[in-house]
Formats: structure tokens, sequence, C-alpha cells
């Protein structure tokens, strides 16, 4: 009869933890398709505003608006080569004609002089923070990249409108051009060149931090200077991490609006040849004129349409960068031939006493 | 440690360096900066930089309406492509302080500012702008300050009485002052005989009771801003309290936002300009608040102190003549 | 190996040995000069924004209005009392001017947009303004260090409207003149930040309240449920790739998105909802990788004890991984904080002084654009703003890692 009962007991049991186990089962498979869920949600963040940019960005041509008196949607010839953002109505084709084709010039040239400044020198600094100040030193200035890198845009504009500005009407007005007034795409690329700069040097910090301490000590130990084990060496194994932060820098100087905003200035029209004069670029054109544009306008349409292209250029430009990472990082790749004539006949020029080396 | 002790003059001559020149600037910006090159001299062979408003300002459209380019008040591709587009009287100003070769125009309210960054008023057509030119009408680049309101307060008789009386204090002894003050020009005659509120307030019942829960937004021109600002802020004490909120984006928004597409987000819109052929306001919603001038400068080391509305229109025009400052001063 | 080869041999060692220590030279300098650079601009930024905004720093600035205090008073020709007629006996100041008819002296000053503005720098005892009365009708007392921002006056004569752009000089003479008030607008304080400091928590509140669930629970599932295969990699790059798009192009999407919602030019909760989609992939990047630092052993553990998946997730992994996810916050923070341009879209740019949820409001950052931006610069304001914004930056990157550091050494000794 016990036993009777302690089996039934131990039935029950069993039955209860396999109904227990049964419910957890069912939780989990519960809680994984919440998480599962939320998880694809946030993932389609990218897809809608990607969606909304292209739809909103594609819609002014073909869309027909109706302002000032004429009727039409936006011309496409003229959206990639023209000169003036909003340049009026075109009696003949019957459209509106939005340039942006002069805002992309613009744009690559003011980013192309941003990143002639900061590359060197972020390559450089972090070389310096990561291999030759003392250790006291390296936490203070690492300390203050980081927050450099924190700073907010508005006050990056404000240290450009109160310092940068008069520093290159200074130095415009000390090379003889006399109509400089400071505002220009020269203090834009100053500006953005600050702003990636911290980020660039704490990518590069890390990964030069990262590189194998071995090589360095064999390098040394047969006889290279310092100098050289820093450049050749340690420069060159750290190059995927250098890489990785000038990508970044440039993804960050390529989005920025507000600083240089505040600092270029806001003509109507044309390629920006002289870089002391004022420029517009597609962020800051975005930006311009905000209470002209009424939503559903035409003039606020287009701003999606500079929206589009400023996309595209920068997944043509991630892209690129990537894949030239890829080749100059790869180690085990052959250099093909044409790079092994190119090197040896730098080797040459360069030194004339190679056949001596040679023969030794 | 002797490694550290190394750097630390490298470190303190860098940190005085940089505090030189976060410094410098501070002196440098206060609106001085164009003194310290009026040593510079004017080379008359630079080209002009013309300044604007952007299109959705009323200060732009009653200049060009002077110079004989109506059109280009809403077309930037009328302009010559040398312009500039500023956002504001202000932005204006302080552009003209520090580019010597600029041109520009700003309205008559912001003249002492002007005069105090650096900028010279140039007389137009032989006529220099002040109060008594512009009343009686021998400067002749005057507009009117104009006012537009609701139509339809959607059943809000509280909000409808307040702005009917703002609307009437804007005329008393008391809302022409204030409007003087700031910057519109009014006959000195015209205050003496206005009304004072205390004498109309009877028309207007409840008025001072409690409001602090009603918002009354204005609008419309940045030219009127300021004068806006100070009739709400002066005559909310008056009117029980109530909060004044501006917004304003450009005389364009002041139709649309009272009686046009966006009717509604407005209750009382102010504009630089007069209303134009599609902006029809509905009876007794509108009026006249003060004259106001546009006044044309150029930077204290420019020498010209003429213009005519010839020059102005060759300036600013896509096909106009003018391009160097040669070609004005001779 | 002759002799004459030995010598060229040893004069080709030199040379390249001075070659080499040429370029390590230049090579040495040019990091030098270049990383000075980067030192000068760091200072040089910090040092512009302490010394021009030091000064405008105080209490009142944090606390007060945007909107200066206004009151408008006149002489109460109604009640019995007279006005006073006392003399008095005040040498006024350098730069100061006294109306001897009221007894209050003038100065002229500037405000911090640089424009000329008039005060009254002294008010005698005994000054003749027993009958002054505010809006209300109730008796106002004039106070030393108000601005007059206009004032018409009369006497027996008519009214006389007075110039304050004329001067201090102008409008003591003119209140020689008068001795009854019509009209006269008085303002003290203003160009406070209060409201754009409580919209600056609203907006960091509402976000986090949007985003850290959002972001945990993706870090959770890629973290821990996620098994590799092609699905899991896509979302994982699709995340990723969020972070590559600039903040303006949020703006616009966020603005097309909510503010036919929201309706006018949005309001803090549209605003919160476009920097929420922003930090996103940062959640969930920081907490990925601190949960990714819990020993697998830990979770093993717990399952081999029976705990179902659920249960470890919530009672061993969440909790171990804590410090990530408040390192996760605090980075959300600080980009919220600093972030202008979208919010120019989504929020709008107007200053209040009393800020709800479903108004929109500027944030700090966005304060400064349009202080900046307006129609007078501002760089006091604006430096003194940025300094708040900096200390507070700077005090969430200490405990960021102040909390790592603590980590490091709990992992340390745990073994």
């Amino acid at each position: 009869m016990q036993s009777d009962i302690i089996k039934q007991a131990r039935i029950e049991i069993q039955r209860k933890s396999a109904l227990n186990a049964e419910k957890k089962k069912r939780k989990d498979k519960i809680v994984r398709l919440f998480f599962f869920f939320i998880t694809c949600i946030c993932s389609l963040i990218i897809v809608i505003v990607a969606g909304f940019i292209i739809i909103k960005g594609l819609t002014p041509f073909f869309k027909i608006y109706t302002e000032n008196g004429h009727t039409g949607s936006m011309s496409f010839s003229y959206f990639f080569t023209g000169l003036q953002f909003n340049h009026g109505y075109d009696q003949e084709t019957g459209t509106f004609m939005y340039g942006v084709g002069f805002l992309v010039v613009n744009t690559l040239y003011i980013n192309l002089i941003s990143y002639i400044i900061s590359i060197p020198t972020s390559i450089l600094t972090s070389l310096f923070i990561a291999r030759i100040a003392p250790k006291p030193l390296k936490k203070i200035i690492s300390t203050g990249v980081d927050l450099l890198a924190s700073i907010p845009s508005v006050i990056f504009g404000m240290f450009g409108l109160g310092v940068i500005v008069p520093l290159v009407r200074s130095i415009g007005r000390a090379m003889g051009l006399a109509g400089t007034s400071g505002i220009s795409l020269l203090a834009g690329a100053i500006i953005l060149a600050l702003m990636s700069m911290p980020t660039m040097i704490s990518v590069m910090v890390t990964s030069l931090n990262a590189i194998d301490e071995s090589q360095i000590k064999a390098s040394l130990a047969l006889g290279a200077s310092k100098t050289q084990t820093n450049f050749k060496i340690a420069l060159k194994n750290a190059k995927s991490g250098i890489f990785a932060g000038i990508i970044l820098g440039i993804g960050r100087a390529l989005g920025e609006a507000t600083a240089v905003t505040m600092v270029t200035g806001s003509p109507i029209y044309g390629i920006t040849a002289n870089p002391f004069d004022p420029t517009v670029t597609l962020t800051t054109q975005m930006l311009l004129a905000i209470g002209e544009a009424t939503p559903n306008s035409l003039n606020y349409d287009a701003r999606f349409s500079a929206g589009l292209v400023l996309l595209v250029i920068i997944i043509l430009i991630n892209f690129l960068l990537n894949n030239i990472k890829d080749i100059v990082c790869s180690i085990d790749r052959k250099p093909s031939k044409a790079i092994i004539f190119l090197k040896q006949l730098f080797t040459n020029f360069r030194n004339p006493c190679y056949d001596l080396k040679k023969l030794k | 440690m002797k490694k550290t002790l190394r750097f630390v003059p490298l470190f303190a001559c860098l940190t005085l360096l940089a505090s030189c020149g976060g410094e410098s600037t501070n002196t440098s910006n206060t609106g001085a900066s164009s003194s310290q090159d009026t040593t510079v001299d004017f080379d008359t062979t630079q080209e002009i930089t013309p300044l604007t408003r952007d299109t959705n300002s009323g200060t732009r459209e009653a200049f060009f309406g002077h110079i004989d380019l109506e059109d280009a008040a809403s077309d930037d591709s009328l302009l010559t492509t040398s312009a500039s587009v500023v956002a504001s009287n202000g932005d204006m100003i302080s552009n003209l302080a520090t580019d010597e070769y600029a041109i520009g125009y700003f309205s008559f309210d912001s003249i002492t500012s002007a005069t105090d960054e650096g900028v010279k008023v140039v007389s137009f057509e032989g006529v220099t702008p002040s109060e008594d030119t512009i009343v009686s009408g021998e400067y002749s680049l005057t507009r009117h300050f104009n006012y537009i309101v609701r139509n339809d307060f959607g059943g809000d008789s509280v909000k409808e009485t307040i702005v009917d009386a703002f609307v009437a204090y804007m005329g008393t002894a008391e809302g022409l002052n204030i409007i003087q003050t700031n910057g519109g020009v009014v006959d000195p005659e015209t205050i003496n005989n206005a009304p004072t509120w205390a004498e109309i307030s009877a028309n207007y019942p409840g008025i001072s009771d409690d409001h602090s829960d009603v918002t009354i937004n204005f609008g419309g021109s940045t030219s009127v801003e300021e004068i806006a600002r100070q009739l709400s802020a002066s005559f909310s004490t008056l009117a029980g309290n109530f909060i004044a909120h501006h917004d304003h984006t450009g005389s364009g928004a002041a139709y649309s936002g009272t009686q046009g597409d966006d009717a509604g987000t407005l209750d009382i819109g102010f504009l630089s300009r007069e209303f134009n052929d599609s902006e029809v306001p509905a009876e007794n919603t509108s009026g006249v608040i003060c004259t106001d001038a546009v006044i044309i400068g150029v930077n204290e080391a420019n020498p010209l102190t003429n213009i005519t509305a010839d020059q102005c229109h060759n300036i600013y025009a896509l096909d106009g003549t003018i391009d160097t400052w040669d070609d004005i001063l001779g | 190996m002759t002799l004459k080869s030995l010598n060229n041999e040893a004069i080709f060692e030199k040379k390249k040995r001075f070659r080499e220590r040429v370029k390590d030279f230049f090579s040495v300098t040019s990091t030098y000069i270049f990383s000075s650079f980067t030192l000068i601009a760091l200072i040089a930024i910090i040092v512009f924004i302490f010394s021009r905004g030091y000064s405008t720093l105080s209490w009142d600035f944090i606390t007060g209005d945007y909107n200066p205090t206004t009151y408008v008073i006149r002489t109460d020709t109604e009640s019995d009392a007279d006005r006073l007629d006392n003399t008095f006996d005040y040498t006024p100041r350098e730069g100061e001017y006294f109306s001897s008819l009221w007894g209050i002296g003038f100065m002229d000053e500037e405000n911090n947009v640089g424009e000329k503005i008039v005060i009254i720098s002294y008010v005698d005892p005994n000054a003749n303004i027993n009958n002054i009365v505010d809006a209300d009708n109730n008796p106002f007392t004039i106070e030393a260090g108000t601005t007059v921002n206009s004032a018409l006056l009369y006497n027996d004569e008519g009214r006389v409207s007075i110039r304050i752009d004329k001067g201090a000089q102008e409008v003591a003479k003119r209140f020689d003149e008068c001795p009854y008030i019509l009209q006269m607008s008085l303002t003290t304080g203003g160009d406070g930040i209060r409201g754009s400091f409580i919209s600056t928590l609203y907006m960091i509140g509402i976000t986090m309240v949007i985003a850290l669930p959002l972001g945990i629970s993706a870090a959770i599932y890629l973290g821990v449920y996620a098994k590799e295969n092609k699905i899991t990699k896509m979302l994982r790059n699709m995340i990723d790739m969020i972070s590559g798009i600039p903040s303006i192009i949020f703006g616009l999407v966020g603005g097309i998105i909510f503010l036919p919602i929201v309706g006018g030019n949005g309001n803090l909760i549209s605003g919160s909802l476009t920097m929420a989609f922003m930090i996103l992939p940062l959640i969930i990047k920081t907490t990925q990788e601190s949960i990714k630092t819990i020993p697998k052993s830990l979770s093993d553990a717990s399952l081999a004890l029976g705990a179902s998946q659920t249960q470890t997730t919530f009672k061993v992994i969440l909790p171990n991984s804590l410090p990530g996810i408040l390192t996760s916050a605090l980075l959300g923070i600080s980009r919220v904080i600093g972030e202008s341009a979208a919010l120019i879209y989504t929020s709008g740019v107007a200053i209040l002084d009393t800020v709800s949820p479903t108004q929109g409001s500027a944030t700090l950052a966005v304060h400064i654009w349009s202080l900046m931006s307006g129609e007078t610069q501002n760089y006091e304001a604006s430096c003194a703003i940025s300094i708040i914004i900096l200390i507070i930056i700077l005090v969430l990157s200490i405990i960021i890692k102040l909390i790592s550091f603590i980590t490091e050494r709990k992992k340390r000794r745990r073994g």
C-alpha cells in the first residue's frame, strides 16, 4: 500500500516536473521570439530611414508641383550638372531646376582638404601617444583626446567662429587676398579636421598599442633606431587599425552639418575654387533657409534628394576605402609585378650605390 | 621620471601658445575687428560682394521692389552669381562689418546697432535716411510694417478679445512709444494725439482678467520681431499675463499662418512689406503699424557715400553692369 | 677585397648613416610638430570656452528664465497721494546721469550681445516715486539695476516719447522735463537657460526610456540566443549600418515621419524618438560587448542547475552585465546632450521658459545653435552653456572609466 502511494506520488512528481519543463520550454520559446522580434524592429530602422530617403528623394522627379505660378516636376539633368540649388523654372522643358552637382564638388573638395590636414596629424599624433610619450603624459593626452571626441559639434562650430575664422582671415590678408572675411572653405576644412581627428586617434592608438612586442624588440635588436622601428615596423603592423580609424573619421566628417554651416557662409552659386571663399556643401544646403521650406513643397523635398545624394556618396566612399584597406593590409598577398617594378625603379632612383649593395 | 621632466617645459610652452590663441580672439570679436583693418587701403579693383536676405524676407522684397528687380525677390536665379545669402538683419550687419568689399541692405530699426558695429550708412539718391526724411517722404526706400490677424478663432472668444485689444494697443500712445523706441518710424505728432490705453481699455471688457493659461502666437517678419516682442511683453502685463510665443521666420509666414494654408498656427502675423496679389486679408483683419525704411550699408573703410537706384539694380541683377568697386567709385 | 672597395664601402656606410640620421630627425620633428598641433587645438578649445563663458556662468543664468520679466509702470493720477517734491544732493558717478526732478540716476551699459542699453543705476532713498503703480494698480518701487526698455512721459504741455537709443544723458534730460509717467517698461533678468536645461533632461529621460529596453533586448538576443547563421549576420550588419548615417539625415527622416503626427515644428517626444533611433547601435554594441565578457561557465552552470534559458538570462546574465548597460546608457546620454542637427528638425528651435513634453522646445545644444546663428552672436552665453555641457560630459566619462576600472578589479579578483 505504502509503496503504491509512493509510486503514485513519484509519478505525480515526474508528471509535474515534465509539465514544468514543458512550460519552461514554452516560456523560453516565447521569450526568445520576443527578443528576436525586437531585434528585427531595431534592424528595420535602417530600412525605414533608407526607404524614406529614397522615396522622398526620388519623388520630386516624378511628382508635379505648383509653385509661384509654375507647374512641373524637378529637372533630372540640371540636378546633376546644376550650379545653383534653386535656379527657378525652365520654361522650355517645364521643370523646376534644382541643382546639387556643385554641392557634390564642394563637399568633396572641403573633405579632401580636411583629410590632408587630419590624416598625417592623426597618424603622427597616435604614434607619439602610443610609442614616444612617457607613461603619465600618455594617460593625460589619451583622456584629453577622448574628451575632444565627445564634444558636441555646435561647440566646435562656435570655436570655429571665434578662433578659426579670425585666424583664416589674418592668414588670407597676409597672403594678399584682401577681400577675405575668414568665413571660408578653409575654415570649414580645419573644423572638420579637428572633429574627425579624435575619432581617428583613439582607434589608431588602440591598434598601435596592440601590436606584437616581439617584432619591435627584434627590430631594435637588429640595430634599427627607435624612429626607424616606429615608422617601419609599428606603423606597418598597425596598418589595418590605422585604416579603420581613417574610415571612421572620414565617415564623421562627411556627415557633419552644424559646425560647418556656422563657418562656411552661404553663397548661392557655383563651385568654390579658392579655399578662402565662402562655400556651400550638401549638408549646409540642407540646413539653410529652413524657414523657407514648408513640408510637401518642392524646396523641402529637394533637400531629401540632396540627402539621398549624400548617402550614396558616403556608401560609395566607405565601399572604396574598405576595398583599399583590404588590398593594402593583406600581408599574404604577393605584391603584383607592377608594384615590384615600381619599387625597383624608385630604389634605383634614390640610391645610386644600389649596385654596390646588391654585390653585398 | 627624467623623460617626463623633459616634456614638461614643452607642454608648458604649448599651453601658453594655445591660451594666447584662445584669449586674443576675445578682443577681436566685439565688433572692433574692422578697426584693426582700417589701415588697409581700400582696393577699388576688388569685386563687389552683394549680400541679400533669403526669399522669405520682406526686407528683400521691399528693397528689390524699389530698384526694379521685383521678380528677383522670390527667385534667386535672377540675382548675380556673386551674391551671398544672410539669414537676418543682424547677420547682414555683422557680415558688412567684417567684409570691406560687401554691400547690403537692412531695416531702419537696426541702424544704431549697425553704426555701432562699424557699418557705414549710404545715402540713397542723395537723401540721408533719418526719422525726418522718412516721415516726410524724402527718403524713398520706405515701406510699411503691417500686421494681419487670424480671421477665424474657432470660437475662442478670449483669444479673440486679447488679439483685438492688442491691435488697438498698437495704436495707443504707449504702443506707438514702444514701436518708436524699437526703431519704427512714427510721427511725434501722432504720439501726442493718440489715445492712451486707459482710455480705450474699457472697450475690451475682461481684458485684465487672469490669462496666464492663454498662449498667443506671434510670427512673421524678422525685421519686426524686436518691436513685436517688446509690444507683447508690455501688453501681456496689462492683459492678464498671457504667454506670448514668438516664432518669426519671415514675412511670407504672416499671411499663410493666420489666414492662408497654415491658418491657425499664428494668431498675429507681422510683415515688413505690403500684401502681394495672392495674399488677400479678410475685412478688418490687417493694417499698418508704422513706417520703416530700408538702409543700404557698406563697410566703414569703403569711401562710397551715395548710391542711386540704377546702380543698385546693376549690382544685384544677373545681367548688371557693375562688378567691381571701380565701376561705382570711378 | 681591394683597399679601394673597402674605402668606398666605409664612405658609403657613413653616408648611409648620415642619411638615416637626417631621415630620423625629420621623422621625429614632424611627429612632435603634428602632435603639438593636436595638443594646441585641444587646449585652445578648452581655454576659449572657459575664458569667454566663465563670467556669464552664475546660478541666475542656470535657473533664470530666458525671457526677461517686464514691468509696465505709470504714475497713478487717480489716487489722492500727491507726488513728492524732494530735492536731492547727490553727485552722480562717472558715466551716470542724474535726474534731479525724480532722484533717479541712469547709466549706459552693454548687454551680453553687445547692444547698448540704459539701466537705472541709482535710486535715491527720498526719490519722488511714491505714486508709481504697475499694470495691476499695485504700488511699485523702482529699484536700481533694472533696464529701461521704453518710456513715455508727459507734462502739462504734452507727451514726450523718450529715445532710449540716444543714451542715458538724453533719458535723464527728458526725465527732468516731465514729472509724470504715462507708461514705462522696465525689465530684469532674462537670458537664463532653465527652460533649455529642463528640455534636455526631458529629452534624455524619454530617449533612455525608449532606447534602453529596445537596445538591451536586441543585445541579449544577439549575444545569448542567436545562432550564427545568415539571418543573424544580416541583422548585425543592418544594425551596424545605422551608426554610419549622418545625424542630419535622421533629422530629415524623423521630421517626415513624426511631424505630421505631432504637428507644428515637432515636440520633445518626436525629438526623443529620433534620438532613440540614433543611439540604438551604440547601446546594442556596448551591451553586447559586456555580455560577451561574462564567462560562459556562469550561464552554463545556471542551465546545468535546471534553470530555464529565460531565468538564466534575467537572473544571471543581466545583473552581471549591469556595468556594461550603465556604460552604454551614459554614452547614449553624452550623445543626446551633444546632438543638434537632428533636433533642429524634429523638436524645433523655440526657447521656452515653461517646458512640457508635448511642446517643441530647444535643448542646450540647439540653444547654442540659435544663439550663434541669430541676429547677433552671443559668445558669452554660448560659451557658458558649453561649459555646462562639457562638465556634464566630463563627469559622465569619469563615471564610465570608474565603472570599467571597478569591473576590471572585480574580474581580476574573481580570477
